[in-house]
């Protein structure tokens, strides 16, 4: 029976999708006339009672007595907040996880793989990878990022940069500028060369010196008439050129301090344009980000709940407390870090990499919690990632003539309450239903999946089993995962999203001195689920599962 | 000898060294074991801007410089230990059998506690090796024990010679012959690796030579390599070979074709059998850096003598005796002394095992390995003779800056704390693993990844 | 890798006695003016005869017959032998070669595995570690919750039954809220959650090990025979009644506190072993009376937060609590570094005295075996040595030694090496 429903059901799906799609009502005007709201034009100037004209996707003006053109929608914003669109400095959206190829073959010398295999891609542009479906672009738009600078997903040289806004109905319509920059990573590939980090730091040399002997050759070449052997051609090292020759930027996710240590080693050695990104742990580096923009990560560290069971503070041993302290130490550098790298004179932008959307508001808030200024904060989700990637004419202000890429919001966007009503991506609205958070319990509880279900993990050439098992308590489930291939140990995974029959968990693995994110994306359906499991940059696999003992 | 000059001109970074933090320390009326030139009762020695700069009676120095009272205890030269692999993020880069390219210098992790623990054995320097994977490993980095600072690049010995790593024998053969099924399976299979590669590395710079002479306008350079070139310099001699080797046929090997591409410059590690072929190695000018004791953990170790470093010595082979290990690295020291059960080495023999000896093979020995004035101000201070079962260090000091105080030593050293730690974590391993050495380190996390 | 052990076993036969160690001798020895350290009756000058395999007299003069062989020990040292309380020694001949170790069966619940069964006396390691005045030594399984039972063994003998020294003890392993190594990626919650589960498998073991117990003694007492075959519960039975010696093998702090609760709940005649964390337990500890081994002494902490010499000072910091504790190496190859684990310990709080008892009198009294071993004294076996100074030095070295009154050769592959390769004969090929 159950088989048939499900069935059924995918077979009904594209036909539900279409019908979806019919529905949807087009904009009416492209002009809007958002009136007597608190415009927040850049950080620390608040223009109260004004209004804004949007028309054709740009701010047409900026004042308080716009009379409103017959033909646009008039939005009363009484009370309520405008600022800039956000910029993600520095990320994924609109970029899907890559879908491993189940026919790929198996390297037989691990010592010489072929580049697209080494996570050497550097020719591989955002248009080639970006979907203009892919959910991360509502998910973002959603938290008030109105354009991006996204990069591929991939090893060490994942490819090249482009910025976005985050709408369009096409990828042309979405590009605004193309190949800005080059994106970098110090993630070794697995189980082949460069398999570790002292490798690809070595293969970054070899790579970028090539390109410049090669580069250096192909001007030979054309300026002499002949005489002059034929230059080889390798697309990988021709798409280094800009990066070595200074012209494009290396955007560099380097999140600890080791990492920014090797980074600024590669660039001091290799002589390129370095923007050094994804920061988590830069107190420790200070004075060499003073030189060049920066981009912190927006990723923060869980927040430290003392146990509830370990209240009987009395009677805790001195290596105990030691340790806490440590701990809470460490907890404030890393929360601490925005605040400090500002009053240090370091000016820098976010980059959410690996910061979900959701949290979004819930970290920015996070830092300003911790004496970070509301101003430093919003101004490295404008106007200094505008700077840092050279769109400071469009983007990054509320200003005549710029993009019409706004927030609006109910409150001041650092407060609590607040709840953002409305997002303008190049001048297209977007309305947000505004509910009183209800009760914790009522989303949550309406489905309980907890249970122990067999999985399947297809991966090409083989299937991955094992077991999954929910526990529910207090509405937080817990995870707890077992293989039966390897003879790994159980992964147990708290932090897990809820939303009605989709759970949606992330877990970090270790290997070689980097770390693998391991998303899985699972929708429920009675004693079954499917979904997908991202791992790393191995990509993205499906996932069945089924109960062991269904209730029925 | 062009390209010596060409490469870094177009490549090689300015090595701008940060200005690492150099200190002035006065030891006064210690028992001062120089290696080299004696021992000086009731002697006093002063550090100053890092350096020794002077070892006699009676010394003094101004009011802000510390003053260690060392009456009653034996003052030294920091150990060094010519063979370790603490203070890395990553050991092995085992997907290739020529890794020559890679560096352990990036690879640096100064929030290793296994620094600290060091320094708590009297070590100030360590030779920071890749592992033994492969047949021509990547490049090491000597390091100072300068616990304490933040940038993975400050560990560095400024100076210091480049070093590689190589590896004969099970390692090599297990890793790429086994598990790969590619070349070297067996010891011969070794040899030819390293001719190959030497080969390449020789036509590499010829290339490059040849290129340098070429006047002409639209002359194009050769092809880079980053992997030929490091071969290169090894030819060159400017790279200084520490080789991971066990068996007596296969040192000999090893000689042999280094002395058909003119390389003279090795250390033989390990190296357990090097007692069948002591006058061998040192009629070729070749060093030895030994476990004390260490044996049997696989077959390649099974024919081995602790007295190895006993016959070395005495064969006149320059000798040291290493850890390879974040466990015996905290007591050399002790190592040392059983050179003097195994084969009764003097005092002063035993102590240049861990001292001047290994100091050689990292071609520092200019720069520290005994007290002498001038030399950096790398000092141990232990209670009782550092050769003794009783010894307990006391000091550490590294260019002149105290990084080990047994009178300040705190419980929780680590210095890069994880936020989302729940409690520090506990290991029920303390002790070292009996069925390999320290230079299989992460091979197998990283074999048994997927392809 | 298959080819290359079964090539090995080959090999193995000829390639044991490519060095030939010499033949021990028995008789009557007289140890004439030595310096005696008996552990259990001080220090003092006087002559000790060694006849029909024991310490027969000791006294300040003792007269030879004529069959008797004197040893001048004018300016030495003579000691017990030295007792390893833990290690794996005869058990394993070469480390990565699978096939030629025997501590480790298959299986969680195997208590019936004799680590007696597969000692080899012939062993490579063996003379190596007794030439360092090792002369016995507790040899055991590892591995599973219940990987089997250890035997004491002399290291002198042609037959596992010849070197048995009167103690078997069962081993367990305590299920361990620790990391095994490193390389460990399990999150707190997994192990939190796997040993909540052995737990579990440990209270129905122990439960099903009461019952049978008390079948076996029913069935015992009316002469009755019992059911089935299930020989590890059989080699439990004692322990369970109390009757015998069970080893828990447990490291971390918390972990200790609940083996104690579990051991004593069940009466057991319980022996600690590891205790790397005992320090921090050491009102637990002796509190439940049980006994403690100790080691590696030369080990790295078990946490990176822990100072650099915990586990240099750990056995101290017991032994003044007044636990009473052995030090063992829990090595294979190495055992012969005993005296320097104890070494360490002396050095980092525990004394000289306290030290040499530790790996002494100490286990000798743990084991039960204190009335053949662990002291010099009239009527013990004669297993000792004579030393030209503290055998805690490196630089002292071991002039003669004597296991259950044999007079053994000071010789080991090591030392035989030494002796063709110190002066190589031929020596450099001369060149042509």
């Amino acid at each position: 029976m159950m088989k048939k429903y499900l069935l059924l059901i995918f077979l009904l799906a594209p036909l539900i999708a279409s019908f979806a799609q019919s529905d949807e009502i087009p904009q009416i005007t492209n002009k809007f006339l958002i009136r007597n709201a608190n415009v927040i034009v850049k950080p620390g100037q608040l223009q109260p009672g004004n209004s804004i004209l949007i028309e054709d996707g740009i701010i047409k003006n900026v004042g308080s007595n716009i009379i409103p053109p017959f033909d646009a929608q008039v939005i009363d914003a009484d009370s309520m907040y405008i600022y800039a669109g956000f910029i993600a400095g520095l990320s994924h959206i609109a970029v899907p996880s890559k879908e491993t190829p189940k026919d790929l073959p198996k390297i037989k010398n691990p010592g010489n793989p072929p580049n697209d295999r080494a996570g050497i891609t550097p020719e591989i542009s955002l248009r080639e990878v970006m979907n203009i479906k892919d959910k991360s672009i509502e998910a973002y738009r959603k938290q008030g990022i109105t354009l991006s600078h996204s990069v591929p997903k991939g090893r060490m040289l994942p490819g090249k940069g482009s910025l976005i806004v985050l709408n369009g109905a096409s990828v042309d319509d979405m590009l605004i500028k193309e190949d800005v920059s080059l994106f970098a990573k110090l993630s070794g590939a697995s189980g082949m060369y460069p398999g570790t980090v002292m490798a690809v730091m070595s293969k970054f040399r070899d790579l970028f010196r090539k390109a410049k002997l090669a580069g250096n050759h192909e001007k030979t070449y054309k300026s002499a008439s002949q005489g002059v052997k034929r230059p080889s051609y390798d697309k990988s090292i021709k798409a280094l050129y800009p990066a070595v020759d200074n012209q494009l930027p290396v955007f560099f996710s380097v999140e600890k301090t080791r990492d920014i240590q090797r980074a600024l080693r590669l660039q001091k050695d290799l002589g390129f344009k370095m923007v050094p990104s994804e920061i988590k742990q830069g107190w420790l580096n200070i004075d060499k980000l003073k030189s060049q923009p920066a981009l912190l990560s927006l990723n923060l560290p869980k927040e430290i709940k003392e146990d509830k069971k370990e209240k009987k503070k009395d009677d805790e041993s001195e290596e105990t407390k030691s340790f806490k302290a440590k701990k809470q130490k460490a907890y404030d550098q890393y929360v601490g870090q925005a605040k400090l790298l500002n009053e240090e004179g370091i000016s820098y932008s976010f980059s959410l990499l690996n910061t979900k959307a959701g949290d979004v508001h819930k970290n920015l808030s996070r830092l300003v919690a911790n004496g970070l200024s509301e101003d430093v904060a919003l101004a490295a989700m404008t106007t200094n990632p505008a700077k840092t990637l050279g769109i400071e004419n469009i983007a990054g202000t509320i200003e005549k003539n710029k993009l019409a890429n706004l927030i609006v919001t109910t409150k001041p966007y650092f407060e609590k309450e607040s709840k953002i009503k409305y997002v303008f991506v190049e001048g297209a609205k977007f309305e947000y239903d505004i509910k009183e958070k209800q009760k914790s319990s009522s989303d949550s509880t309406a489905v309980d999946l907890s249970g122990v279900y067999n999985y399947a993990v297809e991966i090409p050439g083989m299937t991955q089993t094992g077991k999954l098992t929910l526990t529910k308590s207090e509405d937080v489930y817990t995870v707890l995962v077992t293989s039966e291939q390897s003879s790994g140990d159980p992964s147990t995974i708290e932090d897990v999203e809820q939303d009605g029959n989709i759970l949606d968990f992330d877990f970090e693995a270790d290997a070689q001195g980097s770390t693998m994110q391991v998303n899985m994306s699972l929708e429920f359906d009675a004693d079954t689920f499917e979904g997908k499991v991202s791992v790393g940059e191995f990509g993205t696999f499906p996932v069945t599962g089924e109960k062991t003992n269904p209730k029925s | 000898m062009k390209i010596i000059k060409l490469i870094p001109l177009l490549f090689l970074p300015i090595l701008l060294s940060a200005q690492v933090e150099q200190g002035d320390v006065l030891i006064k009326n210690g028992t001062v074991i120089t290696i080299t030139d004696g021992i000086k009762e009731n002697t006093d020695v002063l550090i100053s801007n890092g350096k020794i700069k002077s070892i006699g009676e009676g010394l003094a120095a101004g009011d802000d410089v510390r003053t260690i009272d060392a009456a009653g205890h034996y003052v030294m030269p920091g150990i060094i230990d010519a063979h370790s692999h603490i203070a890395l993020d990553a050991v092995n880069e085992a997907t290739n059998v020529v890794t020559a390219e890679v560096w352990q210098g990036d690879a640096l992790n100064p929030f290793d506690v296994g620094i600290y623990r060091a320094l708590a054995g009297g070590v100030t320097i360590s030779h920071a090796m890749h592992g033994s994977a492969n047949a021509i490993g990547g490049q090491c980095q000597t390091i100072k024990h300068r616990w304490g600072i933040t940038d993975q690049y400050d560990l560095m010995m400024d100076g210091a010679p480049r070093t590689i790593k190589f590896a004969l024998g099970e390692n090599p053969m297990r890793v790429h012959g086994e598990r790969y099924g590619l070349m070297p399976r067996t010891r011969m299979g070794v040899e030819q690796v390293f001719r190959k590669a030497f080969s390449e590395g020789k036509a590499y710079m010829e290339q490059w030579e040849k290129h340098s002479a070429n006047k002409s306008a639209n002359a194009v350079a050769p092809e880079y390599d980053i992997r030929l070139e490091t071969l290169a310099d090894i030819l060159k001699g400017d790279i200084l070979i520490h080789c991971h080797s066990y068996r007596a046929d296969e040192i000999l090997m090893l000689m042999n074709v280094l002395g058909d591409f003119g390389v003279n410059k090795i250390c033989f590690q390990h190296v357990n059998e090097g007692f069948k072929v002591a006058p061998e190695l040192a009629e070729f000018g070749a060093t030895a850096s030994v476990f004390a004791d260490w044996w049997a953990y696989k077959f390649e170790v099974y024919y081995s003598t602790a007295y190895n470093a006993a016959i070395l010595t005495k064969n006149g082979v320059v000798t040291s005796i290493n850890s390879d290990s974040g466990e015996l690295i905290r007591h050399l020291y002790h190592e040392a002394g059983k050179s003097q059960k195994y084969g009764g080495l003097s005092d002063n023999d035993a102590l240049k095992l861990i001292t001047i000896n290994p100091a050689i093979q990292l071609g520092i020995d200019d720069r520290v390995g005994s007290l002498e004035v001038g030399k950096d101000g790398d000092i141990a201070i232990f209670k009782n003779h550092p050769l003794s079962i009783y010894a307990v260090p006391q000091y550490t000091i590294v260019d002149g800056i105290v990084r080990f105080d047994i009178n300040e030593d705190p419980a929780d050293v680590r210095m890069d704390i994880d936020p989302e730690e729940t409690a520090p974590a506990f290991f029920e391993q303390g002790g070292h693993d009996h069925d390999a050495d320290g230079c299989m380190h992460g091979v197998f996390e990283q074999l048994f990844e997927k392809h | 890798m298959k080819n290359l052990i079964y090539i090995f076993l080959l090999i193995l036969p000829g390639i044991s006695f490519g060095q030939q160690i010499a033949k021990s001798e028995q008789g009557t020895f007289l140890l004439k003016n030595g310096t005696l350290v008996t552990v259990t009756n001080g220090t003092k000058k006087a002559d000790l005869l060694i006849k029909d395999g024991k310490i027969s007299a000791i006294g300040e003069t003792i007269n030879a017959d004529n069959n008797t062989s004197i040893i001048d020990c004018t300016g030495k040292f003579i000691y017990p032998g030295f007792i390893d309380s833990g290690c794996n020694l005869g058990l394993s001949e070469v480390g990565s070669v699978a096939l030629t170790q025997d501590y480790n069966e298959l299986g969680s619940f195997t208590p019936h595995m004799q680590a007696l069964t597969a000692v080899n006396p012939n062993a490579v390691a063996i003379p190596v570690t007794r030439v360092n005045g090792v002369t016995a030594v507790f040899t055991k399984p590892s591995g599973g919750r219940f990987p089997g039972t250890g035997s004491a063994i002399s290291l002198h003998g042609y037959t596992p039954q010849q070197m048995y020294a009167g103690f078997s003890g069962v081993i367990m392993n305590y299920p361990s809220t620790g990391k095994r190594n490193r390389w460990d990626r399990r999150s707190a919650e997994d192990i939190k959650k796997e040993n909540d589960k052995a737990a579990k498998e440990l209270t129905d073991v122990w439960s099903k090990a009461i019952l049978y117990a008390r079948i076996d003694s029913a069935a015992k007492a009316s002469s009755k025979s019992k059911e089935g075959y299930n020989p590890g519960m059989d080699a439990i039975v004692d322990v369970v009644n109390g009757e015998a010696s069970i080893l828990i093998e447990v490291n971390k702090a918390t972990d200790i506190k609940a083996a104690i609760k579990w051991a004593t709940e069940h009466k057991l005649k319980a022996i600690i072993t590891g205790a790397a964390d005992g320090w921090r337990v050491t009102e637990e500890l002796k509190a439940s009376g049980f006994p403690v081994i100790t080691g590696p002494v030369l080990a790295t902490p078990s946490r990176n937060s822990d100072k650099y010499d915990t586990p240099y000072s750990n056995a101290a910091k017991m032994q003044k609590a007044g636990i009473k504790i052995a030090i063992r190496t829990n090595d294979t190859e190495n055992v012969r570094n005993l005296p320097y684990h104890a070494g360490f310990a002396a050095t980092y709080g525990l004394g000289k005295e306290e030290a040499l008892k530790s790996i002494t009198i100490n286990p000798a009294q743990i084991f039960g075996i204190a009335d053949k071993y662990g002291s010099l004294e009239e009527g013990k076996m004669a297993s000792l040595f004579i030393s030209d100074g503290d055998p805690f030095e490196t630089k002292t070295q071991i002039t003669k030694l004597f296991i259950n009154g044999w007079n053994v050769p000071i010789e080991s592959r090591h030392t035989l090496l030494y002796d063709e390769f110190l002066d190589r004969d031929p020596g450099l090929e001369s060149k042509k």
